[in-house]
């Protein structure tokens, strides 16, 4: 308990509310994220995870209430907010014409990573994510699966304390979905916070201590690591 | 064959509707026939030639249009996503039905030329039946002429593209052939020339070698192309081109102390990226290449009929220099069209670093070619040193405001600010109107300006454009949000 209190709170939403014209997508929302959790955003297509995600990053901003990420409002100092955090954004694919070489260098640029520990860190997760064969082909030759872990490699490579994940391990292979997991906890387990976006209810519950569900009407926040039948039965219920 | 035929005049017609709008789609014609008429009154009442030398100029205008059209090949294997955003066309269809990739090429090439025909060709037919003195037979033959012009022009930019330059040596020497060979045919004697073209050859004979040459280079140009161009990037495994040159941009600006540059590195990173899209996208460099090679052709062309006709010598560096500066919007395009804003949100990168990048960018790009097209004009035509200087102070500021402008107007979206017809129109005739003076002195100023009056003149012109150049960035542009 006393260990709970004394944990920085990285994120805090208050009554958020979020429309696009008559379709009102988050509904006053609330919830806080302290550090070293992994707290997942869960819900079906289309009820506004990446949305949330977009206003928690700067890259969008709500009709109402108020958002704190790192002590700053993520649309009024976007930059600030998201050159100190990790983006695994859901639909983004690196550039095509650069190789995975190239393109954590123009990372490293513009998050003004010094270039002995952007070396270091490029090595470590391409090593830890295997693909250290395909660092310099061009990102249009790599699949999609390749794509995937080279963006996920570039949300790390400043070594974040808070990492948004949105749609993890969409397009990974099974043993590589396996070996995401294992990162999402060592990486947690450091005092890092993630933050994680998804529509399955395994992966969420294997991982998250804290999830936000979200369904098209309301936000229900369930604390206390829920296991994934707690999870089916509430979803049963609201989804 | 019919059947594709027909859902790929549906699916281009749907296309242009959705994009332009269905009235405006319906009356851009009529827009065509009014261009052509006022330029054919103009001709006609100015006495500026026979009527085998405007029906030679309309000809290789359509040639240099068609080109232009075809070159969009040279990013087939990007054109899915690049250029239609998500929309997905039957052009690909060949991936996932068993149809081969020579017959849709094949068929899309007939679609297109005989779709352009409609728009371009026949309001053009209309005009000059309306202006010069045809006979029937002569409309007829006209028909067929300038048709067959214009799928040459659409088959040979499909050759081209179809050869798949991406290394340097091969752009820059594909773009001196291009060049030689437009500057040898523009330089030929309307005489020389009409003999070439079916409506105008004197003999019957003469009409159908014209005829048959045509269809003879058209056939073996669509075939090449129909087997070669690439459609799709999975074929094969491209290499990694111009790493030096990328390295370079990226190298080793992130450590101040060691930084030989003045960009700042988040500028050079997204400059890195855009001229990663420019060089190593479909066409490679040679795209840019082949657009400039066109520009200066037609150019000279115009330059070359209008000394003919008046008699009096151009400045050819300084009108040709503003005029391939006028078309600069393909090289905005080059510089916009492969990512978006939406592609940096995950970086702590907002608007205005992003808008620095992309304007270092342009100028990388489009004032060197533009110093480039300045002193080969120098080199090939000669003229005064004077002229010469004053162009390239004026080189710049022209380019900066022509950045400033476009961004005002088009912002990330050029593509999407070239589809909206009536604003671009707009956009263009104020253009014209800005650089309007710099074209009398470049084509007239000979008859009332010392060549150092000239070069006073760009230096005017140049504060103009930086002092528009200023007022946009700081009350408009740097302001957005």
């Amino acid at each position: 308990m006393t260990e709970e209190v004394s944990k920085e709170t990285l994120v805090s939403v208050s009554d958020l509310t979020k429309s696009y014209g008559d379709l009102d997508v988050l509904d006053s929302v609330s919830f806080s994220i302290p550090e070293g959790e992994v707290f997942g955003i869960l819900g079906p297509n289309g009820v506004g995870k990446t949305t949330l995600i977009k206003i928690l990053t700067g890259q969008d901003s709500p009709n109402s209430g108020s958002v704190s990420v790192l002590g700053k409002t993520p649309w009024e100092e976007e930059t600030k907010v998201r050159h100190e955090v990790g983006i695994l954004p859901e639909k983004q694919s690196p550039p095509s014409y650069l190789t995975p070489r190239e393109f954590f260098n123009y990372v490293g640029m513009v998050r003004e990573i010094p270039d002995e520990s952007l070396e270091e860190n490029i090595n470590k997760w391409a090593e830890y994510l295997s693909f250290e064969e395909k660092l310099d082909t061009l990102c249009s030759n790599l699949s999609r699966g390749q794509q995937q872990k080279v963006m996920f490699t570039q949300a790390l490579l400043h070594n974040p304390k808070l990492v948004f994940i949105d749609e993890p391990v969409a397009n990974l292979d099974p043993l590589m979905q396996e070996r995401v997991k294992e990162f999402i906890m060592d990486y947690s387990s450091e005092g890092n916070t993630i933050v994680l976006s998804t529509h399955h209810i395994e992966f969420a519950s294997e991982l998250c201590s804290k999830i936000l569900s979200l369904t098209s009407d309301k936000a229900v926040l369930l604390d206390d690591n829920p296991t994934a039948d707690e999870l089916i039965q509430h979803f049963e219920e609201t989804w | 064959m019919q059947g594709l035929f027909k859902y790929l005049v549906k699916e281009e017609f749907r296309f242009h509707t959705e994009l332009f709008g269905l009235a405006r789609f319906v009356g851009f014609p009529l827009f065509i026939i009014l261009l052509i008429s006022a330029g054919l009154f103009g001709a006609v009442e100015l006495d500026l030639g026979t009527v085998d030398d405007v029906l030679l100029s309309v000809h290789g205008l359509f040639f240099i249009l068609a080109l232009q059209i075809g070159s969009v090949a040279f990013m087939a294997s990007d054109a899915a996503n690049d250029l239609l955003g998500d929309r997905s066309t039957l052009l690909y269809s060949h991936t996932y039905l068993p149809i081969t990739q020579e017959r849709l090429i094949l068929v899309f090439a007939i679609k297109d030329v005989l779709f352009y025909l409609g728009l371009f060709v026949a309001p053009a037919i209309i005009s000059m039946a309306i202006f010069l003195p045809l006979t029937i037979v002569d409309i007829l033959l006209l028909t067929v002429s300038l048709g067959t012009a214009f799928a040459v022009g659409i088959s040979t930019a499909l050759f081209i593209s179809s050869l798949g330059l991406k290394s340097r040596s091969q752009s820059v020497i594909m773009t001196i052939l291009v060049i030689s060979s437009l500057a040898i045919l523009f330089s030929q004697t309307p005489l020389e020339l009409t003999d070439v073209l079916i409506s105008t050859a004197p003999s019957l004979v003469g009409k159908a070698t014209a005829g048959i040459g045509s269809l003879l280079i058209m056939a073996i140009f669509s075939a090449y192309a129909a087997r070669n161009l690439e459609l799709s990037q999975e074929s094969s495994e491209q290499k990694v081109r111009y790493a030096g040159f990328i390295k370079r941009l990226l190298n080793p600006k992130r450590d101040p102390d060691k930084s030989t540059s003045n960009i700042q590195p988040k500028t050079s990173a997204v400059v890195t990226r855009t001229f990663s899209d420019v060089l190593r996208s479909g066409g490679g460099l040679f795209k840019i290449g082949f657009t400039i090679a066109i520009l200066v052709g037609m150019t000279a062309y115009l330059l070359n009929i209008l000394n003919q006709t008046t008699q009096i010598a151009p400045q050819y560096v300084l009108t040709t220099t503003s005029i391939i500066a006028l078309a600069s919007y393909a090289n905005y395009v080059w510089i916009f069209q492969d990512d978006s804003l939406d592609d940096y949100n995950y970086l702590p990168l907002n608007r205005n670093d992003i808008k620095s990048a992309k304007r270092y960018s342009f100028h990388l790009l489009n004032t060197t070619l533009l110093v480039v097209v300045a002193l080969t004009s120098f080199a090939l035509f000669g003229g005064e040193e004077f002229v010469l200087l004053g162009t390239l102070f004026l080189i710049p500021a022209m380019s900066e405001f022509y950045f400033e402008y476009t961004f005002t107007l088009a912002s990330f979206d050029p593509m999407d600010f070239l589809f909206d017809t009536l604003r671009f129109n707009v956009f263009s005739v104020v253009l014209m109107l800005l650089f309007l003076p710099i074209l009398i002195v470049g084509l007239f100023g000979i008859l009332f300006l010392q060549p150092i009056q000239i070069f006073v003149f760009c230096l005017g012109m140049a504060s103009i454009f930086w002092a528009l150049s200023y007022v946009l960035i700081k009350f408009i542009n740097d302001s957005e949000k």
